[in-house]
């Protein structure tokens, strides 16, 4: 059982948890209201925790400055903000889900290829947290065309590669044939892909920090 | 010992192009790498160079003008037909393989997984290169 920390004020956003995550048996939610309410907390107890990025006692900058040395600890805002570890709202369940992966990444290639320097490597990190956002949506841009999920699919094994993450799916993907191709299939490939790619940003980030 | 030449690179991918420049770097070869993003600028860039490079490396997939095609156009042209081109791609896909041979590719290299075998196939085309400019 995977557990999580929720902590939000917004009836509404509570209301839309609720509601993604009810089929979900593997997780358990705790639930604070404040910032204030999570002092005492264990948060280590927790594999991860969501935190509203405006709480009614806490600003964002507050709250970063306060889960400054938690690496599971993810914003969620309403609002455009810069920075690391932002969900936008609403949450969806996939990305949940994608939160709550061991680790995706095997940062050995990059490593390799630095060669201890630290700039080039946080510099290809970036990069590859930049590009890995638009190959998923370039993926979903594509439809049910066979030939441009392919090329799409193609595309963005280069960014698994160095990230050393698994692409077995793109691989399926990317060999789609007239008779192997199946809507549902391409569908559930593309939600592996999806939280691929969500758990690999999440890694990345948690390596930058 | 290679030529001064330069390489010419033909990528749209950034990761790509990064992994590129820095294995370049570390398996010694120094030429300079110019970069085009796709057929179309490579065509332009060939047009309008000074000195043509002494090596192509061709990425297929690429947008506007694939690899394939501007393989098409450089083996039309003259000047440009002797360059050597080696394709590196992950694609496995056969069709892309025998069709870049038929239009006379001097290698086609897929992109490993790991990354000491993508310094070794450089190395490869390191040696390849040498080779074909001094074949004696």
């Amino acid at each position: 059982m995977k557990q999580v920390l929720y902590i939000e004020d917004d009836e509404v956003d509570l209301l839309w948890w609720q509601r993604i995550t009810r089929t979900e048996q593997n997780i358990s939610t705790t639930f604070k209201e404040s910032l204030s309410d999570v002092a005492g907390v264990d948060l280590s107890a927790f594999d991860l925790i969501i935190c509203d990025a405006n709480l009614p006692d806490a600003d964002f900058k507050s709250l970063k400055d306060y889960f400054k040395n938690e690496t599971h600890v993810h914003f969620l805002s309403g609002a455009l903000i810069e920075g690391e570890r932002i969900i936008e709202k609403p949450i969806s369940l996939s990305h949940i889900l994608a939160l709550l992966e061991p680790e995706v990444i095997d940062l050995s290639y990059i490593k390799t290829l630095s060669e201890g320097d630290v700039v080039y490597e946080q510099e290809m990190i970036r990069t590859a947290l930049k590009v890995m956002p638009d190959r998923l949506k370039l993926l979903r841009e594509m439809g049910y065309d066979i030939t441009k999920i392919r090329t799409a699919a193609h595309k963005a094994k280069s960014s698994f590669r160095v990230c050393g993450m698994d692409s077995t799916a793109l691989e399926v993907l990317e060999d789609l044939g007239e008779g192997t191709f199946e809507r549902k299939k391409v569908d559930e490939l593309f939600d592996k892909i999806e939280r691929q790619i969500l758990s690999a940003l999440r890694d990345l980030e948690t390596y930058l920090s | 010992m290679l030529s001064n030449k330069k390489i010419l690179l033909l990528e749209d991918d950034v990761v790509d192009i990064m992994t590129n420049q820095r294995a370049l770097k570390q398996v010694n070869i120094s030429n300079e790498l110019v970069v085009q993003e796709n057929g179309e600028q490579g065509l332009n860039y060939l047009n309008n160079c000074d000195d043509l490079p002494g090596i192509i490396l061709l990425d297929i997939n690429m947008p506007k003008m694939n690899g394939i095609e501007f393989l098409g156009h450089l083996k039309k042209n003259e000047a440009w037909s002797q360059i050597p081109v080696v394709v590196l791609t992950t694609s496995k896909d056969q069709n892309d393989k025998l069709e870049t041979f038929k239009l006379g590719i001097s290698g086609y290299m897929i992109k490993p997984v790991g990354y000491d075998d993508f310094k070794k196939m450089l190395t490869a085309i390191k040696d390849y290169w040498n080779l074909s400019e001094h074949p004696y």
